[in-house]
C-alpha cells in the first residue's frame, strides 16, 4: 500500500481527472503529480524533492510527446532507479508497444482507461514498487 | 552583363577549390587548343575555288564555349583566330596583322552576339529539349550571327586581297554559309559536351552519351563522307579532264599524220608524172592544200645538177615567173642568187604562191650558216630513209618572225634499168600558230593553254609554241616549272621527230556543277547532323523529363503515403480517445450519481462535454481536411475588404475576442479572383490563432491585419503580440496533429497544417515570422493577369 507518489503525464483533462479518481480509489492518500506534456513532466523532475514512484505517460501529447519525453528521461535518469515509467495511452498500435517497451525504464502498457485492477495488478507484479 | 553572373558560379562547381582566374584562363585555353585543332578540321573541308574554310569548325567551338561560359571565354577565341591566321599565313605585314586582326574581331563578335540573342530568345537552355529554344539556338548562334563574321571577315580580306565588286559579295557568301555549317553542325556539340559544367537542366551522364555518340559519329560520318566525295569528285574531275584532252590529242595527231599523208601524197603524182608543168602542179595541189590543217605551203624541189642549172631556170621563166633563179640566204640571211654548187634543190614550184612567192627558188640544199646544216641533215636522212622528215624548229622564210616546221619527202623515180634514181623532194611547211590554232581553241574550251615543244634526240627541249604568250613564244622561265599547275603531258611522233604537248589547267579543276556537288553534300550533311541532334535532344530531354516527374510523382506519392499513415494513426488515437475517456467520465458519473456525489457527476459530466466537443472540432477539421485534397473550388472576384471584415464580425463572440483589439489595413482597390473558401478558412484560422493564443498576462493583445498588393501577388499578413511558437519548433509547426501550447486552448492541430494545403490550393505560401513578441503570418498569393487587367 506504499503507493504513494505518481506522475500523470497527459495532455487531455478529462484523461488526468479519471486518473485522480482511480488513483484515489485505490490509494486516497496518494499524492499525484500532473504534467501536461513531456516537457512540463521533465521540468516537474527536474524541481521535484522526491521522485515519484511510478510515472504514467500518454504518448501524444502536443510540444513533447511520450516517445520523445522517454528518449530525453532516459538520458537523464538512467542510472537511478528512482521512477519506473508505466505507458497510459488509447494506442494499441504495435509500433507505439514496441518502441516505448524497448526502453528499460518502462514497466508496462495501459491502453487508456486506467482502472483500479490495473494498479493492482502493477502492485502485484512489482511487489517491491508498492510495498 | 546578363550573361556572365551565375555563369561563373557554374564554372567553379567544376573545380570548385580553384581560384576564379585560373578557372578561366584554364578555360581560355581549352578553348584555344579546341579552336586551332578545329581549324585543322577546316582545312579539310576546303572548298574549290580556294574558299576560307579554316575559320568554320571553330566558330562552331568558339560559339558553344561562349554560350556556355558566357564572355569570360572570348579572349581565347580571339587569341586563337589570330594564331590560326598567322599560322596560315606567317608573314606578319602590316596590313596582314591588320586584317588579321579584323578576323578575329569578327569572329568574337559573332560569338557574343550570338550567345546574347540566343539567350534572348530562350527561356532554358537550348539542349533542354524544347523544340523551339533548339531552332532559337541554331537560328540566331548560325544564320543571324554569322553576318558578323562574315562581313568583318571579308573586310578584312580587302586589305591584301583585290575584290571586284562581285568577288567580295560572293566571297562573304561563302564564309557566312560556310559560318553557318560550323555553328549548326558543331555549337550544339560543344555545348551539350561542356553542359556538365552548369547546374541548371543538366543531363545525366547516360542521356549525354545517347545524344554526344551518335552526334559526334554522324558528325564524324560527315566529315569522312564529305572528304570521299571530294576525292571522288576530284578524281572524276581529272578522269574527266584526261579524257577530253586525250581526245583532243588524238585528234591532233591524226591531223598531223594527214598533213603528212598529203606530203607523201604529192611526192606520189611528181614521181608518177614526167615533166610537170606549173599548172598541172598547182591544180594537184590545191585541193589537197585546202583540206590539210596548219599547212602553210607545198614545194616540189627537184634535184638540179649544177649543168641542169640554166636550162632549169629557164623552164621556170618560161611558165610566167621571168624573175626565177636559183637562189640562197647570204650572211645576213637575206635571199640572193645561189653561187654555184654541184647539186641544187630549189623551190620549183609552189602554192600556195602567193604566200610562198618569197621563198620560190630557194635552194633548201644551200649551206647558209643559218638553217642549211639542219635542213641538210634532214633532207638527208629523209633521202637515205625514204621516209618524210620533218625539221626541228626553223624560222619560216616566207614568214619572218613565225615559227615553223618543214617536212621533207624524197622523190625517187624509176629510169629506164628499173632503179630508183633521187629526184628532188616534196616539202610541206608548216607554221605552228596555223597548226595548232584550232587546238588552242579547244583547249580553251576547257579552260587550258598548250605547250607545244620538241624533243631531240638527246632529249634536249625546244618550245615550238606556247599559248600563254602573246608571240606564242618562249615566256619566263619560271613559267616552265609546272609543279603546281594542274597539267597533262603526251609525246606525237611527227615525221622522225618527237613533240611534247603539254596540257595546262587554268585555275580549278573543278568546275561549277562539282563545286555546287560539294555544297549541297556539304550543306546536306550539315542539315543531317543537325537534325538528328535536334532529334536525340528531344527524344533524350523528353525521356529525362519523363523520368523526373515519375520521381517526383513517387516521391509526392511517398510523401502523401505518409502523411495519410500518420493521418490514420493520429485519427484512429484522437478519435478514438475522447470516447473512450469520455465512457469512462460517464461512468463514474453514473457511479456518483448512485452514491449521491453531485459535485463528483457534475465534474465527470464537464470532463466529458469538454472531450467530446473537443472531437466535434476534430471531426470537423479533418472533414475540411479531406476536402481540400479536391482542388475544383471555382475562382471568384472577392472583395478582400469585405471578406476581412465578414471574418472579424464571425469571430467576434468566441472566447478572447473581448480582451482583443483588432486592426485592420488594406489598401487594394480592386476585387481579387481567388479561390474564397481557401482564402477564408487561412484567414479565419488566423484572426482565431490570434485570440486563442493571446498572453494572458499582457494588457494590451491586439491583432494587426494587413492586406496588399506587390509585384503581382497578393500579401496577407497577420500579426500579433501572442505566445508565439517556440524556436524549436517552428520547423514542424505546419505539420499536422501539431500543439505547442496544450493548456492554453484545446486545438485540433490541425489548423495551421489546414492554412498551409489551403494555401498550396491558391498557389501561394504561407509562412512564419516569429516577432520580438508574438507571431507574424505572411500568406503571399500570386494574382492572376487577364488581358492585361490585374484580378
Amino acid at each position: 500500500m506504499a503507493l504513494s507518489l505518481v506522475m500523470v503525464v497527459d495532455d487531455s483533462e478529462a484523461d488526468q481527472f479519471i486518473c485522480e479518481y482511480t488513483l484515489k480509489k485505490y490509494n486516497p492518500d496518494i499524492e499525484i503529480m500532473s504534467a501536461f506534456d513531456g516537457q512540463e513532466a521533465l521540468d516537474m523532475l527536474e524541481a521535484a524533492e522526491t521522485r515519484p514512484q511510478v510515472i504514467f505517460l500518454d504518448i501524444n501529447m502536443p510540444r513533447m510527446n511520450g516517445h520523445e519525453f522517454l528518449a530525453t528521461y532516459t538520458t537523464l535518469y538512467e542510472a537511478d532507479n528512482a521512477s519506473v515509467v508505466v505507458m497510459l495511452t488509447s494506442s494499441d498500435q504495435t509500433k507505439d508497444v514496441e518502441r516505448s517497451m524497448a526502453y528499460e525504464a518502462v514497466m508496462d502498457y495501459f491502453i487508456k482507461p486506467l482502472s483500479e485492477e490495473d494498479i493492482v495488478s502493477l502492485c502485484d507484479r512489482n511487489a517491491n514498487l508498492c510495498r | 552583363m546578363m550573361m556572365t553572373g551565375h555563369r561563373v558560379l557554374k564554372a567553379d562547381t567544376f573545380v570548385q577549390n580553384w581560384p576564379k582566374w585560373l578557372v578561366y584562363l584554364a578555360l581560355n585555353f581549352l578553348l584555344f587548343f579546341c579552336y586551332v585543332l578545329f581549324s585543322k578540321l577546316g582545312e579539310y573541308f576546303l572548298i574549290p575555288s580556294g574558299a576560307v574554310s579554316i575559320l568554320w569548325p571553330s566558330a562552331g567551338i568558339a560559339l558553344g564555349f561562349v554560350y556556355v561560359f558566357g564572355i569570360g571565354v572570348v579572349p581565347g577565341a580571339f587569341v586563337a583566330c589570330l594564331t590560326v591566321t598567322f599560322m596560315r599565313d606567317p608573314s606578319f605585314g602590316q596590313l596582314d596583322v591588320l586584317s588579321a586582326l579584323l578576323t578575329a574581331v569578327g569572329i568574337s563578335l559573332h560569338v557574343v552576339v550570338g550567345t546574347v540573342l540566343i539567350r534572348k530568345f530562350t527561356n532554358a537552355e537550348f539542349h533542354s529539349g524544347n523544340l523551339r529554344d533548339i531552332l532559337s539556338f541554331l537560328f540566331w548562334g548560325g544564320p543571324v550571327a554569322s553576318i558578323v563574321s562574315a562581313v568583318l571577315g571579308t573586310l578584312s580580306l580587302t586589305y591584301t586581297f583585290e575584290f571586284t565588286n562581285s568577288q567580295f559579295w560572293e566571297h562573304m557568301f561563302t564564309w557566312w554559309v560556310g559560318d553557318v555549317f560550323g555553328v549548326v553542325v558543331f555549337a550544339p556539340v560543344t555545348a551539350i559536351l561542356l553542359s556538365r559544367f552548369r547546374m541548371r537542366n543538366q543531363f545525366s551522364w547516360s542521356s549525354k552519351v545517347i545524344i554526344i555518340l551518335p552526334a559526334i559519329g554522324a558528325v564524324l560520318v560527315f566529315i569522312w563522307m564529305f572528304g570521299n566525295a571530294k576525292d571522288e569528285f576530284s578524281k572524276l574531275a581529272y578522269d574527266e579532264y584526261f579524257t577530253q584532252v586525250d581526245n583532243m590529242v588524238g585528234d591532233f595527231s591524226q591531223v598531223l599524220s594527214i598533213d603528212v599523208t598529203l606530203v607523201n601524197a604529192v611526192s606520189a603524182f611528181i614521181e608518177a608524172s614526167d615533166n610537170i608543168t606549173s599548172d598541172e602542179y598547182k591544180s594537184f595541189t590545191r585541193p589537197l592544200l585546202e583540206n590539210s590543217i596548219g599547212m602553210f605551203g607545198l614545194s616540189w624541189l627537184p634535184k638540179i645538177e649544177h649543168n641542169q642549172r640554166d636550162s632549169f631556170v629557164r623552164l621556170i621563166r618560161s611558165q610566167g615567173y621571168p624573175n626565177f633563179d636559183i637562189r640562197a640566204r647570204n650572211a645576213l640571211g637575206e635571199l640572193q642568187k645561189s653561187e654555184q654548187r654541184e647539186i641544187y634543190y630549189p623551190l620549183a614550184y609552189t602554192e600556195p604562191y602567193v604566200t610562198n612567192n618569197s621563198a620560190h627558188g630557194f635552194d633548201v640544199y644551200g649551206q647558209d650558216g643559218i638553217s642549211g646544216d639542219v635542213r641538210r641533215g634532214i633532207l638527208d636522212e629523209a633521202r637515205k630513209l625514204d621516209k618524210p622528215r620533218a625539221t626541228s624548229r626553223l624560222s619560216i622564210v616566207q614568214r619572218p618572225g613565225e615559227y615553223g616546221f618543214i617536212v621533207y619527202r624524197p622523190v625517187f623515180k624509176p629510169t629506164g634499168t628499173g632503179e630508183q634514181v633521187h629526184a628532188g623532194y616534196i616539202n610541206g611547211i608548216f607554221l605552228y600558230s596555223k597548226l595548232i590554232k584550232q587546238l588552242v581553241k579547244k583547249a580553251a574550251n576547257i579552260g587550258s593553254d598548250l605547250i607545244l615543244e620538241g624533243i631531240s634526240g638527246d632529249g634536249e627541249v625546244t618550245l615550238l609554241f606556247d599559248s600563254r604568250t602573246l608571240n606564242n613564244k618562249e615566256g619566263p622561265p619560271d613559267s616552265y616549272d609546272l609543279t603546281s599547275v594542274i597539267h597533262t603531258r603526251h609525246h606525237i611522233p611527227v615525221a622522225g621527230q618527237v613533240w611534247r604537248l603539254t596540257y595546262l589547267k587554268n585555275g580549278e579543276l573543278l568546275g561549277s556543277d562539282f563545286v555546287r556537288s560539294i555544297w549541297m553534300l556539304a550543306g546536306g550533311g550539315a542539315l543531317f547532323s543537325m537534325l538528328l541532334l535536334i532529334i536525340l535532344m528531344m527524344i533524350t530531354a523528353r525521356s529525362e523529363f519523363v523520368e523526373k516527374l515519375v520521381r517526383q510523382r513517387t516521391s509526392e506519392l511517398k510523401l502523401a503515403n505518409e502523411e495519410l499513415e500518420e493521418f490514420a494513426y493520429r485519427t484512429s488515437h484522437d478519435l478514438r480517445s475522447p470516447i473512450v475517456s469520455s465512457v469512462q467520465l460517464l461512468s463514474l458519473a453514473s457511479d456518483a450519481i448512485a452514491s449521491n456525489n453531485t459535485k463528483m457527476a457534475n465534474h465527470s459530466i464537464t470532463h466529458a462535454k469538454n472531450s467530446l466537443a473537443k472531437l466535434d472540432d476534430l471531426i470537423s477539421d479533418i472533414l475540411v481536411l479531406t476536402q481540400i485534397g479536391s482542388e475544383n473550388e471555382e475562382e471568384v472576384l472577392l472583395d478582400i475588404e469585405v471578406t476581412i471584415d465578414e471574418a472579424i464580425s464571425k469571430l467576434d463572440h468566441a472566447d478572447g475576442f473581448e480582451r482583443l483589439k483588432i486592426s485592420r489595413y488594406i489598401s487594394l482597390e480592386d476585387k481579387v479572383l481567388i479561390k474564397p473558401s481557401r482564402f477564408k478558412l487561412i484567414l479565419e484560422n488566423l484572426i482565431s490563432n490570434a485570440a486563442k493564443y493571446q498572453d494572458p498576462n499582457i494588457e494590451n493583445p491586439m491583432v494587426e491585419i494587413i492586406c496588399y498588393k506587390a509585384v503581382g501577388n497578393l500579401y496577407l499578413e497577420v500579426s500579433d503580440n501572442g505566445l508565439g511558437i517556440a524556436p524549436e519548433y517552428q520547423d514542424q509547426m505546419f505539420e499536422m496533429f501539431k500543439r505547442f501550447h496544450p493548456k492554453v486552448a484545446s486545438g485540433s492541430g490541425l489548423g495551421l497544417h489546414l492554412m498551409r494545403k489551403s494555401a498550396g490550393v491558391l498557389n501561394g505560401n504561407i509562412s512564419y515570422q516569429a516577432l520580438e513578441k508574438g507571431s507574424l503570418f505572411r500568406l503571399i498569393v500570386p494574382i492572376v493577369v487577364i488581358r492585361g487587367r490585374e484580378f
